[in-house]
């Protein structure tokens, strides 16, 4: 759209001649349609239009930000005077240089076209089947909340160095949530949620009947015993338990300001050598997929962790500088805010073996579908509670657990990984598959 | 403005209800960490949010452009939103006291009276002052302020203009002794002006965080006992917010919280008095103040529990119609592109009539719990709270110091073991935001304050982890 790519001319002209020595814009204008069920009803219908611009200037190597939400010839240049004024203000950095351009490859499927025929119609229609897929299966599923979104985002960096880009993207959303109740018994809350560019890939019957199976399953649970033993995590439990800490260890900014457990160990050893973690941002249609980043470069498929060694950290233009060395594409964030640092699709690399196969080898562990707990990021320090917990003795899974305390060290979890499950899923941007963990500490409540 | 939303106000004259919110927000953020600026920058977020109810369906919509004929496609967009959702039966919302003209607290030493150098100054000699200290390895520190304009028009007669100011400061220091890691923070969190937020000087802030930090560095752990606690106002504040306050939120109720059907119940002991205010009656200038709620209501103060016994839950106007009972006025939206849920603003314990000295010299054995840092709740009221400070009494007298302290137990079941309510009152929670919404990407931040006297209770000390 060249409106965006004008109006960020606008912008960097503007700064340039408040007398910044460069100047960055980043642009959004987004809409989205969202429909949001709860207690089994429809509760409410939104729809949004959202414009945004956030320009950085540097003067003199001093950093200024400003944003306005509103597009237009007053507001950008305020914005623009504001960003400048501050920039003249602020301590001198010497990393703080604009990146130049680099080629853009154009990843596909990041747009789909029928998002422009979805109406609130036809969202409302896909929470009904979702309300509808769930109640069916079993009536005593109860479904607190359900939402479908669909949204779709022009994003686009103008920059005094001659960056010049702009990309159109569609997004959709769904998620279910809630639990079953049989008599006084109430089972653990279950979440499941499907993220996708495309909308034919929205799958909102998979995720209700998954949902609502899990949540019966959990039904008749027993107290378990505590214990030291095997675990496996579920692909979303997974995602739950360890990327939050991994993703933050990962981040150059936290190991540059030594708040990464991984600073100084690059090439090391972190995980077993069954382990493996890749961000690509290239994957076509991947939900955390981009043509380029916050700060308009490429992003590139980083292999992160390598048969349990830590290869890279992920970083922006000025994280990178500091090290003299080039961004790896992963600025991330919006117009309301400075450039910061993020995955765009994780991926952690399937194994050989089957779920099946895993779950037959162990003697005595627990199957962990979902985890609500916090981790602290820095020290990897974790502790939760086991939400749709399942006991397993001799190779076979037998009664589901009444909710149990976890805690540990992620960090120190990693190396004692000893099985990684061939079947992978998506959530939202992260591939992730079933995960076996030895001399995990449960305890029961 | 006003008078082109007063216009359009027409647009709704085939649905039930219908709601204009313009909020104008401006936001200017400072953050220096390691010597390192890390936010500086100045946001104007502007927008219109419509909710339309009609035959029990909600429609919202919002938009960041504001001419009429944009305005009118979102009005069109929340109606169309509202009868395609609505297929339930009626919804009666609750009565309400409806704001009618300009609503603003009182600014001491507006913020816009100080310049960004300035604020961008004090943020920098505060951090490095901090981080000048051997013992801290990492100093941070951060301003910001969010200055908000609203009109808000309902179709059955709100017309209110809202002005809000909300600085916060927080400074954060951590040390560290071989792998051992501690954590200081000192926050202050405001509504209203400059004078109002620096009760405390950013001076004595670096001091306190300097010599906690270096304090607790030395202190030792304790070992995890049931025992008898005096929280200080800070931790009450944390209590009663994420532990009391959340399950009272009506939304939360209907869904089955542990509060349900408990009206007229005893939930704490006697001598304790909880409350929920929009205006602040301790201390005006709360971080939490909102006097108007985001539905036009006129926020008042809610006596959640009066001497023990639950008197009201926190309502908008969708529950308060449910119940039969007026809206407290807790619906509050983050911006304008946010529909308003319940929310919580000032809640606090009022204060009793005991000396902190006199509570602590009738305890044999117990504790001294100082400065919260967060935690997590579950929706049982069973709750985890990370603590800054333990102090150890023994025989009346206050001891050793203590570190890495967790404070957890059923939070009902603490309030019923409350003895000592003390004189000293204090807003503790000030600075920072509490998040809800349906999935975690629609979270809504909100400002909100909590605090009380010092309380002292029963509750399991824990340990490390």
């Amino acid at each position: 759209m060249t409106k965006i790519l004008d109006l960020g001319e606008l912008a960097v002209k503007k700064s340039l001649g408040f007398a910044a020595d460069e100047a960055e814009a980043f642009l959004t204008q987004g809409r989205e349609i969202s429909v949001r069920a709860e207690n089994n009803e429809i509760k409410v219908a939104t729809s949004q239009v959202e414009d945004g611009v956030g320009i950085r200037a540097f003067s003199n190597r001093g950093l200024g930000f400003a944003s306005v939400n509103v597009l237009n010839e007053k507001e950008i240049e305020e914005a623009a005077r504001d960003a400048v004024r501050l920039s003249q203000v602020t301590p001198r950095d010497e990393y703080n240089i604009l990146p130049e351009p680099k080629p853009i490859k154009r990843v596909p499927g990041l747009y789909d076209d029928k998002i422009e025929g979805l109406g609130l119609d036809k969202a409302i229609s896909l929470v009904e089947e979702m309300l509808a897929i769930a109640r069916d299966y079993d009536s005593r599923v109860i479904v607190e909340l359900a939402t479908f979104d669909a949204r779709v985002e022009w994003r686009g960096v103008v920059s005094s160095k001659g960056i010049r880009e702009v990309e159109e993207a569609s997004h959709f959303f769904c998620c279910i949530e809630g639990m079953a109740r049989d008599g006084e018994e109430i089972s653990s809350r279950h979440y499941r949620s499907n993220s996708t560019r495309l909308v034919d890939e929205i799958d909102v019957k998979r995720i209700a009947l998954e949902f609502a199976k899990s949540v019966v399953a959990s039904l008749g649970a027993k107290k378990g015993e505590s214990f030291k033993g095997t675990v496996i995590l579920s692909p979303n439990a997974a995602a739950e338990l360890m990327m939050r800490p991994i993703m933050h260890s990962i981040n150059a900014n936290n190991v540059q300001k030594g708040r990464s457990k991984w600073a100084g160990k690059l090439d090391e050893r972190v995980a077993s050598s069954t382990f493996s973690i890749e961000d690509n941002g290239l994957l076509g249609s991947g939900a955390g997929s981009y043509s380029f980043d916050r700060e308009g470069l490429p992003p590139t498929a980083l292999k992160i962790i390598e048969d349990g060694y830590l290869r890279t950290y992920m970083y922006n233009t000025y994280t990178a500088r500091k090290e003299g060395r080039r961004s790896t594409g992963h600025a991330s964030g919006g117009a309301r805010g400075l450039p910061s640092i993020g995955p765009t699709n994780l991926i952690v690399k399937a194994g050989d073996k089957s779920k099946d196969e895993l779950i037959s080898e162990i003697k005595e562990g627990v199957l962990v579908t979902r985890f609500a707990g916090t981790a602290n990021p820095v020290s990897g320090d974790f502790s939760g509670v086991v939400k749709g917990g399942f006991l397993i003795k001799d190779g076979e899974i037998t009664n589901p657990l009444i909710e149990t305390l976890m805690a540990g060290n992620l960090f120190e979890l990693l190396p004692r990984i000893s099985g990684i499950s061939r079947e992978t899923e998506r959530i939202e941007s992260l591939v992730a598959p079933y995960i076996r963990i030895e001399d995990v500490s449960i305890t029961s409540g | 403005m006003l008078d082109l939303l007063e216009n359009l106000l027409s647009e709704f004259s085939d649905v039930d209800y219908g709601e204009l919110r313009y909020h104008k927000r401006r936001r200017v953020s400072i953050s220096i960490s390691q010597g390192e600026l890390e936010a500086a920058g100045s946001t104007v977020n502007s927008g219109v949010g419509v909710r339309v109810l009609h035959r029990g369906g909600w429609g919202f919509s919002s938009t960041s452009r504001i001419d009429k004929e944009d305005l009118k496609r979102a009005i069109y967009d929340a109606i169309r939103g509202a009868k395609a959702s609505g297929k339930k039966g009626e919804v009666k919302l609750g009565q309400a006291n409806l704001a009618k003209g300009k609503f603003t607290p009182r600014i001491n030493d507006p913020l816009t009276d100080h310049s960004f150098e300035e604020k961008l100054a004090l943020v920098r000699n505060t951090e490095d002052r901090l981080r000048s200290f051997a013992h801290i390895v990492s100093a941070t520190c951060f301003y910001s302020e969010m200055l908000d304009h609203k009109y808000i028009l309902t179709t059955d007669g709100a017309r209110a203009e809202i002005i809000d100011s909300k600085p916060e400061f927080v400074l954060i220091g951590v040390a560290a002794d071989g792998g051992e890691q501690v954590m200081a923070i000192e926050a202050l969190g405001a509504t209203g002006g400059w004078k109002d937020l620096f009760k405390k000087e950013p001076d004595e802030m670096v001091e306190i965080v300097a010599k906690r930090a270096s304090d607790l560095l030395k202190a030792r752990h304790p070992k995890g006992e049931r025992a008898t606690v005096i929280l200080d106002p800070g931790i009450v504040g944390l209590l009663v917010h994420e532990a009391i306050g959340h399950p009272m939120e009506a939304d939360r109720v209907l869904s089955g919280a542990i509060t349900k059907g408990k009206i007229g119940r005893r939930v704490a002991s006697e001598i304790v008095t909880l409350v929920d205010s929009g205006p602040s009656q301790f201390g005006e200038h709360a971080g939490g103040v909102v006097l108007v709620d985001d539905e036009g209501v006129v926020a008042e103060r809610t006596v959640i529990i009066k001497d023990g016994i639950l008197r009201s839950y926190l309502h908008n106007r969708e529950s308060a119609g449910i119940f039969g009972v007026p809206s407290t006025g807790n619906a509050r939206a983050f911006e304008y592109s946010n529909d308003p849920l319940i929310r919580m603003r000032n809640t606090y314990i009022e204060p009793g009539d005991r000396d902190l000295e006199e509570m602590i010299s009738e305890v044999k054995e117990g504790y001294l719990l100082k400065g919260a840092v967060g935690g997590e709740t579950d929706v049982n009221a069973e709750f985890m709270f990370n603590v800054q400070e333990a102090y150890r009494i023994e025989n009346g007298r206050i001891g050793e110091l203590l570190r890495g302290v967790a404070i957890s137990g059923q939070a009902f079941h603490v309030l019923q073991t409350v003895d000592a309510v003390g004189k000293e009152f204090r807003f503790g929670l000030g600075a920072g935001t509490c998040g809800k919404g349906p999935t975690a990407a629609k979270s809504q931040p909100a400002r909100v304050d909590a605090g009380g006297p010092y309380l002292r209770c029963q509750a399991i000390i824990g340990g490390r982890r």
